[in-house]
């Protein structure tokens, strides 16, 4: 176990670095001068020139990668083109909307999407079972942004029960939940449908296993060996899913927070891109990035606690 | 101790019921065991499940199966889950797969105990610890707490068979337990198999395509065929004088017994063609499409139950005409 833990531990270290490579890769190669957007067309050449080595822009790239690292490994994310703050401030606030913003989707999905998908398949051909499989085909065909754009029409406009967007800070802790209910809702509807019929599909399998039949010939009713012996051998492939659709999630969340004008890393995200502030796109698809490898990280360590024979690592 | 009378399965299908299993009769007392043998394909295996009464939603069983005086058909899930694994125990063909592969083995077996005697944690892992020796797994206290896969095969369906043990029921089905095993497991499983019969007392009916292991483990024996029982009697009766002409036809297709030369170069012979499938049987005897005797009499009609010496019986109408 621990051996699998270290061997997980280093895959991860291993995977985040290529994806910091990655990251100021793409973007350097990205035509623009930041010191030039900064100033705009207008500037002086010498006044580039000065604001190119303050930005560090005329020492070589694996330098600037190098600082680029060190300083995210010590917190530190320099400092926002636009804003003229540091980025690890600008973050921090916006992760307090997006982090649980993400925990709640992920949250409704699952409690929606599992026992939908255990009901399916433990009335498999019935009438449940069709009414699982119609919503879950409704909620694949529905785009997040849009579906928030109805439940804003329908919970805020019409029936008044949540403000329309917007987010009040933490202060108030359940206007703040109110506030992300409706996003993490819409966020969570498409995720829910497909892993709702993902769950049913990776019940039904089990339930037509040998060791199914074993627990019913020991006398245990239908109801008892789907709990004790088919949940947590069906969560394999559900949990696979959830971590795949993590990143659907993420960048989700790019689009259902500026629909709900919620200020969150996707919304910072996208500011960023509007205003060509490559220091915070950087730092924000780097922690996108990394919040997706580690979410795949507690998959690997989720398959090592549901399944003892991948223990072994 | 349990009593099958004109035992059928059917299955309901678009184009209406098809039957699976057609009139089966045995009885079988405790401490004895009764082998059930035929091809795949021969309803063996739906027999079994039937007396489980854990047959495929789709289908049913007819007739009647007494255990210890209790009817079986008929009752509802409820009760059956109160007989299964309590007095009625199974062992299943692929000990690979028959195991939960996220539980211990000694959950696995106490299960069973907890869910029929009320049993405590402790009380239960007693008893698996107990019943893992009984089936002669070594270390049994070390090995309580492994899961499946750190175990062989062979030790796997000794688990099966303490899982199917777990309540001293007084009726034990082994479908096929030997069959996904290496020859040498196999006999050891066959041993231990014998050896708690007859220390338990309890009735065995054995289910095997297998005619040795029938012949080595089983006091009566009964011959399906596509569904249908074709011959019965003691086991020793029927290997030393096959009647039916699909028996004779599975011994002449077994090394090394009664009327196939043990020799090295003799050529073994086969029965042509294979089992009809449900809906393809024939409407007469079941074997008349393979059978080297069939005559135009042996279509008309399910052939009656022939009587033979020392109670064995035939479901043949040219028994006496047969060379």
């Amino acid at each position: 176990m621990i051996f699998l833990l270290l061997r997980r531990f280093t895959a991860l270290a291993i995977t985040l670095l290529l994806a910091s490579i990655a990251i100021f890769l793409v973007l350097e190669i990205l035509p623009g001068d930041p010191a030039a957007i900064m100033l705009g067309t207008e500037a002086r050449e010498d006044t580039l020139a000065a604001l190119r080595r303050e930005m560090g822009l005329d020492r070589p790239a694996y330098e600037r990668y190098l600082n680029w690292l060190g300083g995210a490994l010590s917190g530190n994310l320099g400092l926002s083109m636009t804003y003229k703050v540091p980025v690890a401030e600008l973050v921090a606030d916006r992760l307090a909307v997006t982090f649980p913003l993400a925990f709640l989707a992920i949250l409704i999905s699952t409690a929606m999407a599992v026992p939908l998908g255990v009901i399916a398949a433990a009335n498999h051909e019935r009438p449940a079972d069709h009414g699982v499989m119609l919503f879950s085909q409704i909620g694949v065909a529905i785009p997040n942004f849009w579906f928030g754009l109805l439940l804003i029409l329908f919970f805020s406009s019409y029936l008044g029960w949540f403000s329309a967007g917007g987010f009040p800070g933490w202060d108030d802790p359940v206007a703040a939940l109110k506030a992300l209910l409706l996003p993490a809702v819409a966020l969570a509807l498409p995720q829910a449908a497909i892993l709702a019929r993902v769950t049913r599909s990776s019940v039904l399998e089990v339930l037509g296993e040998d060791f199914v039949r074993t627990a019913r010939a020991k006398g245990l009713t239908r109801r008892v060996a789907l709990r004790r012996h088919v949940l947590r051998n069906a969560l394999i492939p559900v949990v696979t899913v959830m971590g795949m659709q993590f990143s659907f999630l993420v960048a989700g969340a790019i689009l259902v927070e500026n629909v709900f004008t919620l200020p969150g890393l996707g919304r910072l995200l996208f500011q960023a891109m509007s205003q060509r502030d490559l220091v915070v796109i950087k730092d924000v698809v780097l922690l996108f990035a990394a919040l997706v490898i580690v979410v795949n990280f507690l998959v690997d360590l989720a398959y090592a606690w549901l399944d003892p024979r991948l223990r072994q690592g | 101790m349990l009593e099958v009378r004109n035992l059928s399965v059917g299955i309901a299908t678009p184009s209406g019921p098809l039957a699976l299993v057609e009139e089966v009769d045995f009885r079988l007392e405790a401490g004895r065991t009764l082998g059930i043998v035929g091809e795949s394909g021969s309803g063996k295996s739906m027999l079994a499940l039937a007396l489980m009464g854990l047959l495929p939603p789709a289908a049913r069983a007819s007739g009647s199966i007494r255990l210890e005086g209790d009817e079986l058909i008929g009752l509802p899930e409820a009760a059956l889950c109160r007989i299964r694994g309590k007095r009625i125990g199974m062992i299943f063909q692929e000990p690979m797969t028959a195991l939960n592969p996220a539980m211990t083995v000694g959950e696995q077996i106490a299960e069973g105990v907890q869910w029929h005697e009320n049993l405590g944690r402790r009380a239960a892992r007693a008893r698996a610890l107990d019943l893992l020796q009984r089936v002669g797994i070594p270390e049994a206290a070390r090995r309580l707490d492994d899961y499946p896969h750190q175990m062989s095969g062979g030790q796997r369906q000794r688990v099966g068979i303490a899982i199917a043990l777990a309540c001293r029921p007084r009726l034990l089905i082994a479908d096929e337990p030997t069959t996904a095993l290496d020859v040498t497991v196999q006999a050891q499983i066959l041993d231990l198999l014998r050896e708690l019969v007859a220390e338990m007392g309890m009735g065995l009916i054995l289910i095997s395509h297998d005619l040795g292991v029938i012949a080595e483990t089983a006091d009566d024996t009964l011959v399906m065929y596509a569904g249908m029982p074709v011959e019965t009697g003691s086991s020793a009766a029927i290997f030393a004088r096959p009647a039916h002409p699909y028996t004779r036809g599975l011994f002449l297709a077994m090394p090394g017994h009664a009327g196939v030369p043990a020799g090295a170069g003799q050529r073994l012979q086969t029965i042509p063609g294979s089992v009809p499938e449900p809906g393809r049987r024939p409407s007469g005897c079941r074997f008349a499409d393979r059978c080297a005797y069939v005559i135009e009499a042996c279509r008309a009609a399910v052939p009656p139950w022939e009587p033979l010496p020392g109670g064995q019986q035939a479901r043949c109408i040219r028994l006496e005409e047969l060379p």
